[in-house]
């Protein structure tokens, strides 16, 4: 076990390098001159000039890339363009609104999710299949602006539940915080758990199919601990790899979340640095949105490797 | 030309007694303010202001040396009057017995101090070249000012109302350094209190105000929410009393309501097309003005913007004391189109590349031009492009056309100047006409504003003749806000102004 999680860390650190090269890239991938584009149209030449200069545009890329690497490899993210603060005091301030919305995310979809896949997986072939998978694919494929918007609409303005945007942090008050993350929680949480849904009824469905629980069936078990015990162990499976894979969309799905309901999170950092041209703070959450999915895939495939002992000795 | 320079000084003080507030009916006191912010603000430093949410806070945190009123004339703030002497001295008196929120006197040298660092290369702000006519800055004594300029700039009173004439606590910015970019202090009718990124910025009534009896309101508490269709709806809900902008389809909706209001005025900023004069085909005159009257401006404005803006003639829109009613700009017509076409020896059509910005309304107005274009022989291929690129082709002059838009200035000299003179910083058109050169320098020079006025009329005309822009429309203004709101007054420029505004109960 323990060699095949060394093999697996070994495999990933291309991975980081070429991602670190990517969001370093963007300095010079974006079109136009990044000192200009930084300072907008009303500057002269003299204040770009002296930009690009602190910037160390003047050098070669991979000098450039070089000293940046280093400094993030010794954990200094740089300093913010806009405000000149740290970039990893930034990071830190918005970890827990992103963390919690994430999180609440994931719960909603696992509890709607993989219940409503074993339903529909044991109710298969009958309407309650075939509506459950018709509502979850709308799941799937409603864009998350537009859900974001319509849950304002309907329980803001027209019922007035719920406040329509803003933050409180948890510790500061739990039922402010909860009333205010519920939508944004949900908004997010629904398209995962659409995804969530059609994979557990996919792979319970297969699993049912197997030998051994017709045995199990044979043997008189009730069909709530055939499904339970037997088809749940081994169904699930796929089902962490996909939530794993999920990861990495929530993190997209936060930027819309957290933009539309005001919550000030890592998201957020992304949006208004890109807005306000911050390219360094734009690096860093890119690299660290990045290394957050590749870490969580890399969990994933322990995970899995522990679940299943065919692939860890494949 | 008579100069009457003491016409200034004599407005000024006419002015400066309606300065003070008196309200017309009893207001309210009290309550908490809830704005929203199209975006966080970047830096709470005036000095480095680029983007409208920072001067939304600004205004209630800080005082301007002058003014402006919702006319766009200039009036009495921490300046209470102002003299020229010949055209290249301003004396400025200032007003005695103001405080900063952080106890320290408002004096010359406080000016002196914030005008400095402006102009100071290593301060690296970017509103230098704003006031770069400024060529020294001396308290003359406590109360008074002298700037010497470079050059004659009639417009600079005006360019005082806005972020270069924002003035700080000296001693505030010295102990503070860098962070007084998160915490500003000023003399204005709110302090700040705290600016927690993305999430709130709040300001509390500060008690030592100068002008009696304001603010009414105890605090403003400021919130960045960068969608305005989820704005709006936000306001509807009730989690906001205030919203910094409307999009022009949200009207009619936000009007049919009881509960809030509406209120709009004539903005300053304007789309245009930029033409690349040293290219073809846009070196050659006549197809820069085909292009001109191949286009429906009333058209744009009704079934764009649900006829909520005017057009714009030219660069001064109907919200400057400039503006002339009777002077119509450009309006479409085909077969002059077709017949300057034909005068360039275009007349079997001709193929033009336009570069439009990305945002939904422009794309939009691209493609409506694109169909008028069509009619008179021009062949408009849209080529939709990022802000960065359009900004680095223009400065390259790396293009034919561009479908964007300009940000207008309290004076007519700050909408012009930059963009028409051959030495502008932003004649991205490398457009050339002596004459409208010399027009420029003159309007910049003349005290008189009847005088002014006529010049800048000239100005907009040659434009018209030579068209190294197309004038489209003048770009929405709406702000909307709970019915509860009393003493608002909107400002074509969409700044807010706070301190006369109360929240009825």
């Amino acid at each position: 076990m323990a060699q095949f999680i060394l093999r697996r860390i070994v495999s990933v650190l291309p991975v980081l390098l070429l991602v670190s090269f990517a969001a370093f890239s963007l300095l010079w991938l974006i079109p136009g001159d990044a000192a200009v584009v930084i300072l907008g149209p009303d500057v002269d030449r003299g204040t770009v000039d002296a930009l690009r200069k602190s910037l160390g545009l003047d050098r070669s890329l991979a000098a450039q890339y070089g000293s940046w690497l280093g400094r993030t490899l010794q954990g200094d993210l740089g300093h913010s363009l806009r405000d000149h603060r740290p970039i990893a005091t930034a990071v830190v301030e918005r970890l827990p609104a992103t963390l919690e919305l994430s999180a609440l995310a994931m719960l909603i979809a696992l509890t709607l999710g993989i219940p409503a896949g074993i339903v529909l997986a044991s109710r298969h072939g009958t309407w309650v299949d075939v509506a459950g998978s018709v509502v979850s694919l709308g799941g799937i494929s409603m864009p998350n602006f537009w859900l974001g918007i319509l849950l304002i609409l309907w329980l803001s303005v027209a019922l007035g539940w719920l406040p329509p945007s803003g933050y409180v942090p948890l510790h500061e008050s739990v039922r402010g915080n909860l009333e205010l993350m519920i939508m944004p929680a949900v908004t997010l949480g629904l398209a995962l758990a659409a995804t969530v849904t059609r994979q557990t009824r996919a792979s319970v469905l297969q699993v049912l199919d197997l030998d051994y629980v017709r045995t199990a069936r044979a043997k008189g078990a009730k069909e709530a601990r055939v499904i339970g015990v037997h088809v749940l162990k081994n169904a699930l499976i796929p089902v962490v790899t996909i939530v794993g894979l999920q990861i990495g969309r929530l993190a997209g799905g936060a930027v819309i979340t957290e933009t539309i309901f005001g919550i000030p999170g890592i998201g957020r950092l992304a949006v208004d640095s890109l807005l306000a041209r911050d390219f360094p703070v734009i690096q860093a959450v890119i690299l660290l949105m990045a290394v957050a999915v590749v870490l969580s895939n890399l969990l994933v495939d322990v995970v899995y490797a522990y679940l299943d002992p065919r692939i860890r000795y494949g | 030309m008579r100069r009457t320079r003491w016409a200034w000084v004599i407005l000024g003080f006419l002015l400066a007694v309606p300065a003070i507030h008196t309200p017309i009916e009893a207001q309210t006191r009290g309550g908490t303010l809830r704005v929203r912010l199209a975006n966080d603000c970047t830096t709470l430093d005036p000095a480095h202001n680029t983007t409208p949410p920072e001067r939304h806070v600004f205004h209630q945190v800080l005082n301007t040396l002058v003014g402006v009123d919702s006319k766009m004339h200039v009036v009495p703030e921490l300046a209470e009057s102002w003299k020229w002497d010949g055209d290249t001295t301003l004396t400025l008196k200032l007003r005695k017995g103001i405080k900063f929120h952080d106890g320290t006197d408002f004096d010359a040298a406080a000016v002196k101090f914030n005008l400095d660092r402006i102009l100071d290369p290593e301060t690296k702000s970017r509103l230098r070249g704003e006031i770069g006519e400024v060529k020294s800055v001396e308290a003359v004594d406590a109360s008074t000012v002298r700037l010497q300029l470079k050059y004659p700039s009639v417009g600079l009173l005006a360019t005082l109302a806005q972020a270069p004439g924002m003035i700080l606590s000296p001693t505030a910015v010295k102990k503070l350094g860098k962070d007084v970019a998160r915490q500003p202090v000023g003399t204005g009718p709110f302090k700040f209190v705290e600016w927690v990124r993305d999430d709130r910025v709040v300001v509390e009534r500060f008690d030592g105000y100068w002008e009696k009896g304001l603010p009414y309101l105890d605090k403003i508490v400021f919130r960045p929410l960068p969608d305005t269709n989820v704005a709006t709806v936000n306001l509807k809900a009730g989690a906001f009393d205030l919203i910094d902008a409307v999009e022009a389809k949200d009207v009619a909706g936000i009007k049919s309501r009881k509960d809030l209001a509406y209120a709009e005025s004539p903005g300053v900023n304007y789309y245009m097309i930029r033409l690349n004069t040293s290219k073809p085909p846009f070196d050659a005159r006549p197809v820069r003005q085909a292009l001109a009257y191949a286009i429906d401006r009333e058209a744009i404005a009704r079934g764009l913007f649900f006829g909520t803006v005017p057009v714009a003639p030219g660069p001064i829109t109907p919200a400057s004391w400039a503006y002339s009613k009777d002077f119509k700009g450009i309006g479409r017509d085909v077969a002059k189109a077709k017949a300057l076409l034909a005068e360039a020896g275009k007349a079997g059509g001709l193929k033009v590349e336009m570069e439009t910005a990305l945002t939904p309304i422009v794309v939009r107005m691209g493609e409506a031009i694109k169909a008028q274009a069509a009619d008179v022989g021009l062949d408009l291929t849209l080529v939709p492009t990022e802000s960065g690129k359009m900004m680095q082709d223009s400065l390259t002059l790396n293009y034919q056309a561009m479908l964007s838009f300009r940000t207008g200035r309290e004076d007519p000299d700050g909408s012009t100047y930059r963009d028409f003179h051959t030495e502008g910083p932003f004649n991205r058109m490398k457009y050339s006409n002596p004459k409208m050169d010399a027009l420029l320098v003159k309007a910049r020079s003349t005290f008189v504003m009847e005088e002014r006025k006529a010049l800048y009329l000239q100005i907009q005309q040659l434009l018209l003749e030579d068209s190294p822009m197309v004038f489209l429309v003048v770009m929405p203004t709406g702000q909307a806000m709970t019915a509860r709101l009393k003493g608002f007054t909107h400002y074509p420029t969409m700044d807010l102004y706070l301190k006369a505004v109360s929240l009825e109960k």
